[in-house]
């Protein structure tokens, strides 16, 4: 008797009711997704594999990216290599990162970084990643 | 004029399209993100540089993109680095390296781990000629 008035009225349940668990874990998911990673910039270029790396990575300095082909790229768009210099002295004391392709041969990193150093640049950081 | 009101409707009917633009958000982070923390190599390009080892011993090495190196003029295997340099005995040795035009970023990098995992804390990278 006591049970039966204690019970919830069976016939008032939502109707979305069953699906409510799932719409949580998706935006557990969500959320997760959204704190724990970062929206890769450039997915056609390996960043090299390094141990020994041991500057934290700063995603606000200025990077510029290596392709494999040898192109360059900076966030405003690709950059012609005769414009590095220039591209460069714009804010000459800021650090500068490189993302070049793992698999870039030197031939094509060292006239970047030559051009880097008639610009007047003394530091470069390459960025790398951990290996898997 | 009778107007009748309508006794069906669900009892949350803005939900539906939140959950489709959670969801397509959703896709869009799994997609786009990428974990695993990058690390910076900071690497002097200045041409005034000091690379003065005093009277510390230097050991030269080239990367060749055959997976072999160069270790003071000798060639040896790339795996056989750490042992050389052990044999060699001098931790605090400087160690130069240099690589072939044709050997990768990534190659001359796993060569300086290897340095580094022998014990040299004075690694220099000379990626310029």
């Amino acid at each position: 008797m006591i049970h039966d008035q204690l019970a919830p009225p069976p016939a008032r349940r939502p109707i979305l009711e069953p699906a409510l668990p799932l719409i949580n874990v998706v935006f557990l998911l969500l959320i997760f997704f959204m704190m724990a990673g970062q929206v890769a910039e450039d997915h056609d270029v390996d960043a090299p594999r390094s141990e020994v790396a041991d500057v934290r990575e700063d995603p606000e300095l200025r990077t510029l990216v290596l392709h494999y082909d040898g192109s360059l790229d900076t966030r405003t768009g690709t950059l012609p290599p005769e414009e590095l210099g220039d591209w460069f002295r714009r804010e000459p004391e800021a650090p500068l990162r490189l993302l070049a392709d793992g698999s870039v041969p030197l031939e094509q990193l060292r006239p970047v970084l030559a051009g880097l150093r008639q610009a007047g640049a003394d530091e470069v950081r390459v960025v790398t990643r951990r290996p898997d | 004029m009778h107007i009748e009101r309508e006794q069906h409707r669900s009892p949350s009917p803005g939900l539906t399209p939140l959950i489709d633009v959670v969801f397509i958000l959703l896709v869009f982070f799994m997609l786009a993100t990428r974990f695993g923390e990058w690390q910076d190599l900071p690497i002097q390009v200045s041409e005034a540089r000091d690379i003065d080892a005093g009277e510390r011993t230097v050991h030269r090495i080239l990367v060749r993109a055959d997976h072999r190196v160069e270790f003071d003029g000798e060639t040896i295997p790339a795996e056989e680095l750490p042992r050389k340099l052990r044999d060699a005995g001098k931790r605090d040795a400087q160690v130069q390296i240099r690589g072939d035009n044709d050997a990768s970023l990534q190659q001359v990098l796993a060569v300086t781990d290897r340095v580094r995992a022998a014990g040299i804390v004075d690694a220099q990278l000379e990626l310029l000629p």
